[in-house]
């Protein structure tokens, strides 16, 4: 996995590219949007964290041009700004998360991975959750290392939940997940499959239940 | 200035003009009628002293001689023969000047000048206030020639009632001219001052933040209020928005070297080793995050300041999508800590004309208040709850939790600036001013009780009640500006 960070504030370039490096990202740095939009043209980046405010050649500007060049990189806008038009304004230029200064280190590790989680979901590599281990390209879940049988339903199901770990997943949006293969299929249908995946496991995984909300998979603390 | 104003009379302008036309116009009143009170006693004291003049003359028809001796017929002689008004008294004296008294009151004594011609004078006799005429005249009848003095003395009475009477009808007159003159006056004022009426109503339906200039078409004489008040907001205006960018410019001069701190420290923290050095850099980590948390805060709870909400950009906002977007918001931090959320909407809430960022703010700041002090003293582990439903037409939004709940007596301190409820845990002490801030922008209320208070006795856990307003007010702008 590949990150550029456009950052000129040189302290939070050296923490989040450290904290990144440890995620096991590689790691490039742009000091400038001019160095950052060169670099991006060379391509064979996952993820670009995007400082708004940078010299040169501005975040936003830098995000619409990349989105006119039809280049789909995931990009996880950092601002000291944190008024709603400046959110929307970033979502809409073509941003794919928000992050508002001061934040934690952890947090941006957090949002980075997920972005690329999302973005190579389809792709050959594994998501891990915790003890979770899921291949994509075998529809295979594994439970510190021992294969979990589950069905086609409860594995995209619980594909979904790991790409979306740490985030409040709605029932709805699982019902989505799955309608797009398959026949619609109602709430309780999904309170069945996710109760025979929790039977299945057969330990706590880290899945709560959000009443009203819906489900919340963050990987356990060991 | 307006010490200078009190002295001149009361405070309204309509009180002003009704003294300044008022007061002048008693004046005026008073004066005419104290001059015809002197005219018109003149004028009757000329009539009533020609009447008695003409009653001393008919005296002399009565008088006769019986062998050179005068004698006086007074068989007839009455009041109206003396041509008076028939009231009051009459008292006379006829004097032979050569001799002595020839008939009536010996006692009204002598006249205070020369009898030349009639002399008229007031004088007291018996107890009475008297007109006198006194006059001499020749008699000249068989052999007796002599001089003849003759006093008439009639009393006031009379002059007095009549004067009185013209002076009644003429005061009823003028009262009710005075009267009349009032409530013309009052009827002019009322139109003179409906230009200033119309701009203080216009003024008055205009919401608190909407600051642009009240528009023209006021007569020339308040063109210069209306435009030092247009001044004024402008400067309002200005201040405001400068204000704002103070706001604005705190916010990314601080904020950044906040983040800087924040992640060196991180940084630092994972390599390094030494027991004492950690122990420094988590606690430079706590003070950095609780910086951090403090200025968002702080620039929340100034953005959300009344003088500075902007209501003109007001929108319809769905409570409930809200609600979810403050859930996904503090989601992680919540299950982390070991607490749950959980949501609930009963019926269908209507949207809330409002500002859907405050109101993220105003729900996410209930959620983290509730999971960081329903613990109390100790780490909270149980669930929040929101719960949106629809009450009687209004939206209404509770965030609750199970904990120990906040003693009675400081309930009511719980929304002020900088109170902290634990002081021994983390906050920057603005969440719940924050919130009712935003409540207050939004015309909602807001109420905090314990859970015991509104339920089961044996329920416990705080719970932030927040009321909207039933129907949305119209959206403000183009209606409150005077035309």
């Amino acid at each position: 996995m590949k990150a550029l960070i456009a950052e000129d504030n040189d302290n939070l370039a050296r923490s989040i590219a450290t904290t990144l490096r440890e995620a096991g990202f590689d790691v490039a740095h742009a000091a400038d949007g001019a160095q950052a939009e060169y670099m991006l043209d060379q391509g064979g980046f996952d993820v670009l964290l995007l400082d708004l405010g940078l010299p040169e050649l501005d975040g936003i500007t830098l995000l619409r041009r990349l989105r006119q060049q039809y280049n789909r990189i995931p990009v996880l806008v950092i601002s000291a700004r944190d008024t709603l038009d400046q959110r929307i304004l970033g979502l809409e230029e073509g941003a794919d998360d928000y992050l508002c200064k001061p934040f934690s280190l952890d947090e941006v590790s957090a949002r980075a991975r997920a972005l690329v989680r999302r973005a190579q979901h389809f792709g050959g590599d594994s998501i891990q959750c915790g003890a979770l281990e899921f291949f994509p390209e075998t529809r295979e879940l594994r439970v510190d290392a021992t294969p979990v049988p589950l069905h086609r339903r409860e594995l995209e199901v619980i594909e979904y939940l790991m790409i979306n770990q740490n985030r409040l997943v709605s029932k709805d949006q699982i019902i989505d997940r799955l309608s797009k293969t398959d026949e619609p299929v109602s709430y309780a249908a999904v309170e069945t499959y996710i109760s025979r995946i929790r039977k299945k496991i057969g330990r706590d995984f880290g899945l709560k239940t959000a009443r009203g909300l819906g489900y919340y998979l963050a990987p356990l603390d060991r | 200035m307006l010490e200078r104003l009190k002295k001149w009379g009361p405070s309204s302008i309509r009180g002003r003009l009704l003294i300044w036309i008022g007061l002048p116009f008693t004046g005026l009143a008073l004066a005419t009628l104290g001059l015809s009170h002197v005219l018109l006693a003149r004028q009757i004291n000329e009539t009533f002293d020609d009447m008695l003049l003409n009653a001393a003359n008919r005296l002399e028809r009565r008088l006769y001689t019986v062998d050179g001796e005068l004698h006086i017929n007074m068989h007839y002689f009455s009041v109206s023969t003396l041509g008076s008004r028939g009231e009051g008294k009459i008292f006379y004296r006829i004097r032979d000047i050569s001799g002595g008294i020839v008939a009536g009151f010996p006692g009204l004594g002598d006249p205070p000048g020369p009898l030349d011609e009639p002399l008229f004078y007031d004088v007291a006799y018996a107890g009475n206030e008297l007109r006198a005429v006194a006059l001499t005249f020749p008699f000249n009848r068989s052999r007796t020639h002599t001089n003849i003095e003759v006093i008439v003395a009639e009393s006031k009475e009379a002059r007095h009632t009549l004067l009185n009477d013209f002076m009644l009808t003429l005061s009823s007159l003028m009262v009710v001219t005075g009267i009349l003159a009032i409530t013309l006056a009052l009827f002019a004022i009322y139109r003179g001052l409906a230009p200033l009426t119309a701009i203080s109503r216009a003024l008055g339906r205009r919401s608190p933040n909407d600051l642009h200039p009240i528009a023209d078409g006021a007569p020339r004489e308040i063109h210069p209020l209306i435009s030092s008040i247009n001044q004024l907001m402008q400067r309002i205006r200005r201040s405001i928005e400068s204000t704002q960018q103070l706001n604005a410019d705190v916010s990314h001069q601080l904020r950044t070297p906040i983040s800087e701190l924040r992640a060196l420290t991180e940084i630092s923290l994972k390599t390094t080793r030494e027991a004492d050095t950690r122990a420094n850099l988590s606690e430079m980590q706590r003070i950095a995050e609780h910086a951090s948390h403090t200025v968002q805060q702080l620039l929340k709870y100034a953005k959300t300041r009344s003088e500075l909400f902007d209501d003109t950009h007001l929108k319809k906002v769905d409570l409930v999508a809200i609600c979810r977007q403050a859930c996904n918001q503090t989601v992680t931090a919540i299950y982390q800590k070991g607490q749950e959320l959980s949501f609930e909407q009963a019926g269908q809430p209507p949207k809330v004309l409002g500002d859907p960022i405050m109101l993220l703010w105003m729900v996410t700041n209930l959620i983290e208040n509730a999971s960081v002090h329903a613990g109390g003293g100790h780490t909270y582990k149980g669930s929040i709850d929101i719960h949106i439903a629809e009450e009687a037409g209004r939206a209404v939004l509770t965030v609750s939790d199970h904990g120990v709940g906040v003693a009675p007596e400081t309930l009511g301190q719980l929304t002020e600036r900088f109170y902290r409820h634990n002081p021994q845990t983390p906050g920057s002490g603005l969440g719940l001013a924050i919130v009712e801030q935003v409540a207050t922008a939004h015309a909602a209320t807001l109420s905090l009780y314990n859970r015991a208070d509104h339920g089961p006795p044996n329920a416990s856990g705080l719970v932030a009640r927040l009321e909207f307003p039933a129907r949305a007010p119209a959206p403000p702008g183009a209606p409150s500006r005077a035309s």
